[in-house]
């Protein structure tokens, strides 16, 4: 019965919600007045499977600011790789803004139509280059992703490694009940 | 009722065939007296089918009659060419002494009992005999009923090992079911031979529930009747043998409340006890136990196993009852001592017996030269032991008894 | 036909449904964000420029004006059918096969490969007897001979074993070639050997005939892609004899069977038997459609689970005796203890 309890709660944590943030770069320009702030950004697979679940934040409110997402392009299971987020920024209020994704969150806000503002676009810090870092093959989409937390997945690893570890434990025993 | 039966079955028999040899048969009836109490009034078919069959009016049927050896011939073949198999092991002592005229005295009971219907006329009906090679005495029995009667020998091997053995169990029996199709001109494919499985499936799940009934309460339906219901099947129609089978269990069934046992339930074991010799039965039960449960190849070893069909095919079918017939088979003629022996412990253990009793027919060797093994494997399960060895002969009743109530003694204070 | 097989019965039929035509019966499940781009956007290769579907005929990464082999919807391709994008992915060898090819992070994958353990470590093969659509449809090709009268062909244990070497070569040379194409300098020939064992899967050609879509069965332009075009054929000739005159011998060499019976010994789902109560009748052993023979030899209690099991419980079905041999999940029981459950059942034959 514990060892059922122990799988069940893999299988939950496997499922639990997650959010993860990216912290956006942008110079604030010489103009007065609103603007906007564009870019695009590359997700890992099966992190957003709705560009919904995609949100701009002002870091120093940490409130959801109004953004509008078109997603470029999928990973072949449905999910996110990339999108271009388009969020207004104003030059009188020089705050830090960053990015949250997962299907933890949720967008509220969000525009469509675009008026005609002047738009700069945004870098993500440690990802390095943006569009060049995607690495197009024949055939498939062969993309690499630098940026993403890699301990998202890396966990896996533990109880992945628990399972094969209890396989071959009960995987010896049942072969010592068949020899003997 | 059940003296009553016994009365008409011995005028039945001195009327017949046995009266121009003046022999006396061996049944008692002192036991059923201690019996009648739990007697069942729906048993009247399998007294009657028995009365019918000594006054050689053998079964009420147009098939031609298929006469067998062993629970190794698959009835289900026989039944499926539409003939009327007839099981004709027997046990009767006025049938031994016929028989050895023409037997030496020193074999099988069954053979010479055998012998002795044959050979004084009793069993004429017969358009052939299928004996199978399981033991010696039955192979030499084929070549002394040839001259009578035509004769199918059928050889299973003594190995009951189904890897080794399965592909020639199922051409053997293969090759009889087409011999019957063309001795008889009767083309039968699988729908006959399933409808005949279902036939036996369905003795099967009676004979569990009766089976189960007695291991609860042994009195529910008494062993004379439990013996007398497992002889009957061995000529009756196996349809009428499910119905009144089934009307036997309802009536117990109904009464099992008010009934219980308070004598120590033992297992009976070893040779088949077969209707005219309730010797044992009568001693047993006189002495104060009672027979719950028993492993032997005419009731257990029959009917216990149902066909199980996973292959609707013809050859699939014919395998299954290879499996059902052969390989599961407690014959002790085959290789399957320990079989024999996980069954009796665990038959003992689930049905909560006190005790084994292993009965011996003299001169019956393979059930004699297993019995040192079994009593060893018993005594490291504890559980209590007894074996008998008797012939078909009143002489011993008395020394039986004595023996059989100091086993239940021990038993008494065994449980304690 | 017992309890036991009756479930695995339904399982199976109501499987092949969801599997093939899943997409059809949920494609209210899919995003809003989808609705535009096509019919099943979540199966389509990554929205935008790169599509298999895609390539210029004549260009240089497409030579010849092939079509791809593999097409992207259902029910073709039952193997990776996931609607919304989550983790599940069916077929363990296409997986492993597009992988490869694509040369993902092993970081990226580990969350579907422990998902892979785990229902492993839980079921072990139980895909194969319950789930497994070509099995399926191999299930009623033995069921076709059943009733036709046609003997069941009984293969010797070494060919058995011989066949599940012949499965590991297979595989080794499926995920070679994927490896190798996954490579810069060899990239240009991704068009004709993606997802090489895909190609010649029997699976590839039944599962389209569901949805009456033809599959792509013929495609002589070049020679590799008609010697890929033959050995499908030759494939689909063998899986149908092999369902029809035996009955699950060709689960001996698939690839993907192969991959999961690595668990089996240590699955969570545990085939027991207790010796006391055998009475060595063999219904288990001649049922077994693999052909095992462990649960009939084996002489004392204890696990009998084997590599080759596809847990479809037959064995447990069939045995005459009671609590003889049990199924079990992590040693509790989950069989009904009914004790007339046999005989009750062989009245009802199939």
């Amino acid at each position: 019965m514990k060892k059922i309890f122990l799988f069940f709660l893999f299988v939950l944590y496997a499922f639990v919600l997650e959010a993860d943030e990216i912290p956006i770069e942008f110079e604030y320009p010489a103009i007065a007045g609103d603007f906007y702030v564009a870019g695009t950004v590359f997700f890992p697979p099966l992190s957003v499977p709705d560009p919904d679940n995609i949100l701009v934040i002002d870091k120093s409110t940490e409130k959801e600011v109004i953004s509008k997402i078109t997603v470029i392009e999928k990973w072949p299971d449905g999910s996110i790789l990339s999108a271009e987020i388009v969020f207004p920024a104003s030059s009188q209020r020089k705050t830090r803004y960053a990015i949250l994704y997962g299907d933890k969150v949720r967008r509220k806000k969000s525009f469509t139509d675009a008026s005609v503002l002047p738009t700069i676009s945004f870098v993500v810090p440690g990802a390095g280059k943006t569009v060049e870092s995607m690495d197009v093959s024949v055939g498939q989409i062969n993309v690499r992703v630098d940026r993403s937390a890699s301990i998202r997945y890396w966990w896996y690893l533990l109880p992945a490694l628990i399972l094969i570890f209890l396989t071959i434990l009960r995987t010896l025993r049942t072969i010592r009940i068949q020899r003997k | 009722m059940q003296k009553k039966f016994l009365d008409r079955y011995r005028e039945t028999i001195f009327k017949g065939f046995a009266s121009n040899r003046g022999i006396v048969n061996n049944i008692s009836s002192e036991s059923i007296e201690y019996l009648q109490e739990t007697e069942n009034p729906c048993m009247e078919t399998f007294y009657q089918a028995i009365i019918d069959f000594e006054t050689k009016k053998f079964v009420d049927t147009e098939k031609p009659l298929v006469g067998y050896f062993c629970s190794i011939v698959p009835e289900e073949i026989i039944i499926a060419c539409s003939l009327h198999p007839v099981r004709l092991c027997c046990e009767d002592q006025i049938w031994t002494q016929a028989g050895e005229e023409v037997s030496p005295g020193d074999i099988c009971p069954v053979v010479k009992s055998v012998c002795g219907k044959f050979y004084s006329g009793f069993y004429d009906k017969f358009e052939i005999v299928v004996v199978p090679g399981t033991c010696d005495p039955k192979t030499k029995l084929a070549e002394m009923l040839s001259p009578l009667i035509d004769i199918y020998f059928l050889d299973p091997g003594r190995d009951a090992d189904y890897l080794k053995n399965a592909d020639i169990w199922e051409r053997k029996y293969r090759d009889f079911f087409d011999f019957l199709k063309k001795r008889f001109n009767y083309s039968a494919g699988r729908k006959e031979l399933i409808s005949a499985c279902q036939k036996t499936n369905k003795r099967t799940e009676i004979f569990r529930k009766i089976y189960q009934l007695r291991t609860k309460n042994p009195d529910a339906i008494n062993s004379f009747d439990y013996y007398i219901m497992i002889y009957a099947s061995f000529f009756m129609d196996i349809d009428l043998w499910n119905i009144s089978a089934e009307k036997v269990y309802k009536e117990a069934s109904a009464k099992e409340d008010k009934r219980t046992c308070g004598r120590p339930k033992v297992l009976l074991a070893g040779t088949p006890v077969i209707f005219p010799n309730f010797k044992i039965i009568d001693v047993i039960e006189k002495s104060g136990l009672s027979i719950a449960a028993d492993i032997q190849c005419t009731s257990f070893g029959r009917f216990y196993n149902p066909v199980e069909i996973d292959e609707e095919t013809e050859s699939g079918l014919i395998r299954a009852l290879t499996l059902k017939n052969i390989a599961g088979s407690i014959c002790p003629c085959l290789l399957n001592l320990e079989k024999m022996i996980n069954l009796i412990i665990d038959t003992v253990k689930k049905y909560n017996l006190d005790g084994v009793i292993y009965y011996n027919l003299r001169l019956c060797q393979v059930f004699d030269i297993q019995t040192a093994i079994i009593r060893q494997a018993l005594k490291q399960e504890n559980v209590p032991f007894i074996s008998i060895k008797t012939d078909l002969s009143k002489e011993d009743t008395g020394q039986l008894k004595t023996r059989f109530e100091a086993f239940r003694e021990m038993l008494e204070i065994h449980s304690k | 036909m017992n309890k036991i097989t009756i479930t695995r019965r339904i399982f199976q039929v109501v499987s092949l449904i969801l599997l093939v035509y899943g997409a059809y019966i949920f494609k209210e499940w899919k995003g809003s964000y989808e609705t535009e781009q096509s019919f099943f956007p979540s199966l389509q290769a990554p929205a935008g420029k790169i599509s298999t579907t895609q390539f210029e005929k004549g260009s240089i990464l497409w030579p010849s004006g092939a079509t791809p082999v593999i097409e992207n919807y259902p029910p073709s391709l039952v193997c990776r059918f996931n609607p919304k994008g989550g983790l599940f992915k069916a077929c363990i060898l296409h997986f492993f096969s597009e992988n490869l090819t694509w040369q993902t992070q092993i970081k990226y994958l580990l969350p579907y490969i422990t998902l892979f353990i785990l229902l492993c470590f839980i079921f072990g093969r139980m895909w194969c007897g319950w789930v497994c659509p070509i099995g399926t449809v191999g299930d009623f090709l033995t069921f076709l001979r059943r009733k036709m009268n046609i003997p069941l062909r009984r293969f010797p244990q070494n060919f058995r074993m011989n066949l599940s070497f012949t499965g590991y070569g297979i595989m080794v040379i499926a995920l070679a070639i994927s490896t190798i194409i996954g490579m810069p300098n060899f990239a240009r020939y991704q068009c004709y050997w993606f997802l090489p064992y895909c190609q010649i899967c029997p699976a590839r050609l039944i599962c389209p005939m569901f949805g009456l879509i033809k599959p792509n069965w013929k495609d002589f332009s070049t020679g590799i892609t008609t010697t890929f075009t033959i050995l499908a054929w030759i494939v689909l000739g063998l899986f149908i004899a092999a369902f029809y005159f035996g009955r699950r011998v060709w689960c001996h060499m698939c690839p993907v069977g192969l991959i999961n019976s690595w668990f089996n010994k240590g699955a969570g789902v545990e085939l027991h038997k207790k010796a006391i109560k055998c009475i060595k009748c063999g219904y288990c052993a001649d049922c077994c459609p693999m052909g095992l023979t462990k649960m009939y030899e084996m002489n004392k209690d204890g696990i009998y689970n084997q590599n080759a099991c596809i847990m479809c419980f037959r064995c447990v079905d069939v045995c005459p005796r009671e609590d003889c041999l049990t199924a079990r999940f992590f040693g509790k029981r989950i069989q009904s203890k009914d004790f007339f459950r046999r005989t009750k059942d062989a009245k009802k034959i199939p």
